[in-house]
């Protein structure tokens, strides 16, 4: 059907092309210039792009967190040093240091001078 | 044969025959009722998107999407609440539209003289739109912006042929009445 054949009453055809050039003229105006695509392919392309990046981010999440958790119990669990005096009174095994002898590599004007 | 939408590609395939199809009419509506070009798109993407969302529901996992037995009349039914939605929140957000909206105006690379007559006439149609039934619109958009058929805008809308027919000729008469007293039908 054309629209022309849609005559009205009071208003001679002419007229009335006049009138439906000039709506259809606002009207397509109104429209997009290149019509949208569907809003789907825009989320899947995202959702693919994002996919293997959340693949990724993922496994190296759980490779950091048992790190982590190994690495704590390593030090929680593993060999200790405790820090026990030498029965000759010295802070380290085999060592003689006993601390009273500190001066002796020191320059003269900065050595104590004992009473 | 209803295609099985359980399988993923089934789905795409559905969902962007149905885009093809029923965009246009999604659009009218939602232009009909806002008069603006740019919420009218927004408001048919949102309309496809939930759209797809429930076509996903419709999957293997069937948890919470509704069987969308008519696509169009889904489709038509969002688009007009998501339409009636979007005008109010938009309203109570700003108020009105700006200037240059409310005389419809597009961009387009007219001459000065030629363009500032296009968008003068453009301004008085859009004025007498706006005062309006949105029915109304909604026909007069269908049928001028995609040329439909009065019994596609029957289809469309769920109204008799002759309702449309009527109802078209009418619109046309009053916006055409308008317009002449303007002078906008006026050749320059």
């Amino acid at each position: 059907m054309n629209r022309n054949t849609l005559p009205t009453m009071n208003q001679p055809p002419d007229e009335l092309g006049e009138m439906d050039r000039k709506f259809s003229a606002f009207f397509k105006a109104q429209l997009p210039q290149q019509w949208p695509h569907a809003p789907l392919a825009k989320a899947e392309v995202a959702q693919h792009r994002l996919a293997p990046r959340l693949d990724r981010g993922r496994v190296t999440l759980a490779a950091s967190v048992a790190c982590l958790l190994g690495l704590g119990l390593a030090l929680s669990y593993g060999p200790t040093f405790q820090a026990t005096p030498s029965p000759d009174g010295n802070l380290l095994p085999g060592s003689n240091a006993d601390g009273k002898n500190l001066h002796r590599h020191m320059a003269p004007e900065n050595q104590p001078k004992l009473p | 044969m209803k295609p099985d939408l359980r399988k993923p590609d089934m789905r795409r395939t559905e969902f962007e025959a149905l885009y093809a199809m029923h965009s246009r009419e999604v659009w009218a509506l939602a232009y009909a009722r806002w008069m603006d070009a740019d919420s009218a798109q927004d408001i048919m993407q949102e309309v496809f998107l939930r759209f797809w969302k429930q076509l996903e529901g419709q999957g293997p996992k069937q948890t919470t999407a509704e069987t969308i037995l008519n696509p169009r009349a889904w489709l038509l039914r969002v688009a007009r609440n998501l339409a009636e939605d979007y005008s109010k929140s938009s309203f109570r957000r700003h108020g009105t539209q700006p200037p240059e909206m409310l005389g419809g105006l597009q961009g387009r690379d007219d001459q000065p003289l030629a363009k500032m007559e296009r968008e003068e006439a453009f301004a008085q149609i859009r004025s007498v739109l706006d005062e309006m039934a949105t029915a109304d619109r909604e026909i007069l958009t269908l049928r001028y912006a995609f040329d439909y058929e009065t019994t596609a805008i029957a289809e469309i809308l769920g109204v008799a042929s002759s309702a449309v027919h009527m109802r078209l000729s009418r619109a046309r008469q009053r916006l055409a009445e308008r317009l002449s007293a303007a002078g906008v039908n006026q050749e320059p």
